[in-house]
């Protein structure tokens, strides 16, 4: 067999039109590759002079090779993603002494199709509308990223607790309800998704077998991930042996992961991962195979029907950073990284590790956080990046990248959504997640106009005084010059 | 080595290996004018670094095959013409059979037809195939497997052909 196959490909080649090249071609070839190699070295040494100089906008990296993902489209009413997150002011986040947050909040879930979930540092959910650019703030039932110190537990660098899905019709949250202070109940707690078109709710409890406690136990949930399709939800999470009101600690060394169906409400099968090592985040495919990065850097692939079945390893990358991403076709997992020259690793899902992709040293001379958000296409991956201090990239932007596999001399990079700071906001957004098939290499944002935020009591005060001042003085004018009459 | 030294020998190379690299360039792509693109994008990349390539064919050859993927890649996103063949095959001694095997050629994966195109009409081990595509041993094999039986599935008559291989693969 092996023989008759490698016959007919034989003669399929032998009898297809010569594909050889011609005499003259050698020569032009040769000449065009000289040219091309001298274009190259003056490109390297300009791309840096040209990076320098646009920092003041929006960075375009040159990588060698002519980007060809089109700029952002002007304002529209289609849907999209913003090509700038406005940090939400201060004065909206306020929270009363239960650290429930009090503000002008959204008064239905159903918002609509999202395009951007991010969560402020005060804890505060906020969905960006993507056919209006409005922002919703949200009172997600059982939502615990507002207590100070579920938050703390909630390492922006290490979690993700608030996800929204690809299509942006869903958005997946970890939910807890703590009993009382003295309570010792196992609480219930778990993941929530919500239909953000018909504001339905859908609970899955996520329990841990484990032995009563003295003050309450629980499942935190601190991982998210929707599948590229986005119907499979990933998570993981740690069992907390002591969780009321009074207070939260007590984790199990055993880190917990599991996958939930489209719509179901069961949690689905759960491994018990490595105990040695933590979870750095979660990813799955769309036919619900769960892989999970560890921090050792081990990413783990589960693939079996029942928990007894073993798990295997994919591949090891340098230093991962929480979260990865599937792409389309499922062959590959983009994972990020904390090292510095390394920003992304992407893992073969049926072999070994590729090769990493790192960012331009002249856009980060610090070096940059990398998230992987999702892919645009089999070759282009969405990212969060996050530099350290307040450049004129801002601490945190959206950007697309093109994958390590795609040849190095047609890399191309481009930051597609910036974060800008409102006077009062009380500062970075975490827990990014874009709906990324919104993003098309013909649109990938939309202008969106800032938000009319609603005026702070101290602004509306500082108005109406000098409005009343100035209906005063008015006042005081009009009289004295009828008196004068 | 003298500019003129480099310019003659990839000259000498392009005429001397540059047919079979055409056959190869058309087994992957199934269609001769990206046959003729694949292979001269190819041929330039080794013209720019010539001189710090050891083997030049295995570089020409492990461009053809990682650009024919990254091709299929991203003709997968844009608007894709059905396919109008312009060669047309000479007659071969079975022509029925020829042209099922090609119609199920073109329907499988850039990585599945240039797996089988490696292992079957490059003659390469599967280490060796792993090792010039940059994947595991163990995706050469699943995706040599996946192939036939995809082959299998398109022309059932093709089962002689693509039935079992040494070693158990199906």
């Amino acid at each position: 067999m092996t023989q008759q196959l490698r016959d007919e490909l034989v003669r399929i080649g032998d009898a297809a039109p010569a594909v050889a090249p011609t005499p003259d071609l050698a020569p032009d070839l040769w000449r065009r590759g000289r040219r091309a190699r001298t274009r190259d070295r003056l490109v390297a040494a300009g791309a840096v002079v040209a990076v320098v100089v646009a920092l003041g906008g929006i960075a375009t990296a040159a990588m060698g090779g002519p980007s060809e993902l089109l700029p952002a489209a002007p304002t529209s009413g289609d849907p999209g993603v913003p090509s700038t997150l406005y940090a939400v002011p201060g004065h909206l986040q306020k929270q009363d002494n239960d650290q429930r947050f009090t503000g002008p909040l959204s008064p239905t879930l159903a918002v609509g199709l999202g395009a951007v979930a991010f969560v402020t540092d005060t804890g505060l959910p906020v969905v960006v509308d993507a056919e209006s650019g409005e922002y919703h703030l949200l009172d997600l039932p059982g939502w615990q990223g507002g207590d100070v110190l579920v938050g703390m537990l909630l390492d922006a660098s290490d979690s993700q607790p608030l996800a929204i899905s690809p299509d942006g019709r869903q958005l997946a949250w970890a939910w807890a309800e703590p009993g009382g202070r003295t309570d010792t109940a196992t609480i219930a707690a778990g993941a929530r998704v919500l239909d953000l078109e018909s504001g339905d709710v859908r609970t899955v409890v996520i329990t841990s077998p484990g032995r009563a406690t003295l003050s309450g136990q629980g499942v935190l949930v601190r991982t998210l991930a929707w599948s590229p399709d986005s119907r499979w939800l990933a998570w993981s999470g740690l069992t907390v042996q002591e969780w009321n009101a009074a207070g939260i600690g007590g984790f199990s060394r055993a880190p917990l992961a599991g996958r939930i169906a489209p719509d179901s409400t069961r949690p689905g099968i759960q491994w018990r991962t490595n105990s040695s090592t933590s979870v750095t985040g979660t990813a799955i495919t769309d036919d619900g195979t769960l892989l999970v990065t560890q921090q050792d850097g081990w990413v783990m692939r589960y693939q079996a029907a029942s928990p007894q079945d073993r798990s295997f390893s994919v591949g090891r990358v340098l230093n991962p950073a929480p979260a990865g991403a599937v792409s389309p076709d499922g062959s590959m997992l983009a994972v990020g990284s904390y090292a510095r020259e390394t920003s992304m690793d992407l893992a073969d899902l049926e072999g070994i590790r590729l090769a990493p992709r790192a960012l331009s040293p002249d856009v980060y001379p610090e070096g940059a956080f990398v998230r992987p958000l999702g892919w645009l296409d089999d070759d282009t991956v969405v990212v969060l990046a996050r530099t350290e201090g307040d450049g004129d990239l801002g601490r945190s932007h959206i950007a697309v990248m093109s994958a390590p596999t795609v040849p190095e001399e047609e890399w191309s990079y481009r930051i597609v959504t910036r974060s800008e700071p409102t006077d009062d906001s009380a500062g970075v957004a975490s827990f990014h997640s874009v709906a990324v098939d919104l993003m098309t290499p013909e649109q990938l944002t939309v202008d969106r106009s800032e938000p009319d935020w609603p005026w702070s009591i101290e602004r509306r005060v500082t108005v109406g005084v000098v409005s009343g001042v100035g209906v005063v003085g008015f006042g005081l004018f009009v009289w004295t010059r009828r008196r004068r009459w | 080595m003298s500019r003129s030294r480099s310019e003659h020998e990839f000259t000498e190379f392009v005429a001397s290996r540059g047919a079979a690299l055409g056959r190869t360039a058309y087994l992957l792509t199934g269609d001769h004018h990206h046959a003729e693109d694949l292979l001269q994008t190819a041929l330039l990349e080794a013209a720019k670094r010539w001189e710090r390539l050891d083997q030049p064919e295995a570089y020409v050859r492990r461009t053809l095959y990682t650009r024919n993927i990254s091709r299929w890649r991203r003709s997968r996103l844009r608007e894709v013409e059905l396919a109008e063949r312009h060669d047309s095959p000479t007659a071969p001694a079975d022509p029925t059979l020829r042209l099922t095997l090609e119609e199920a050629l073109d329907r499988l994966t850039a990585r599945q037809r240039t797996v089988l195109v490696l292992r079957y009409f490059e003659d390469l081990t599967e280490v060796e195939t792993a090792r010039v595509l940059g994947i595991s041993p163990g995706t050469v094999k699943s995706t040599n497997r996946h192939a036939l039986g995809r082959l299998r599935a398109l022309a059932p008559e093709l089962a002689e052909l693509v039935g079992v291989l040494p070693g158990g693969d199906q």
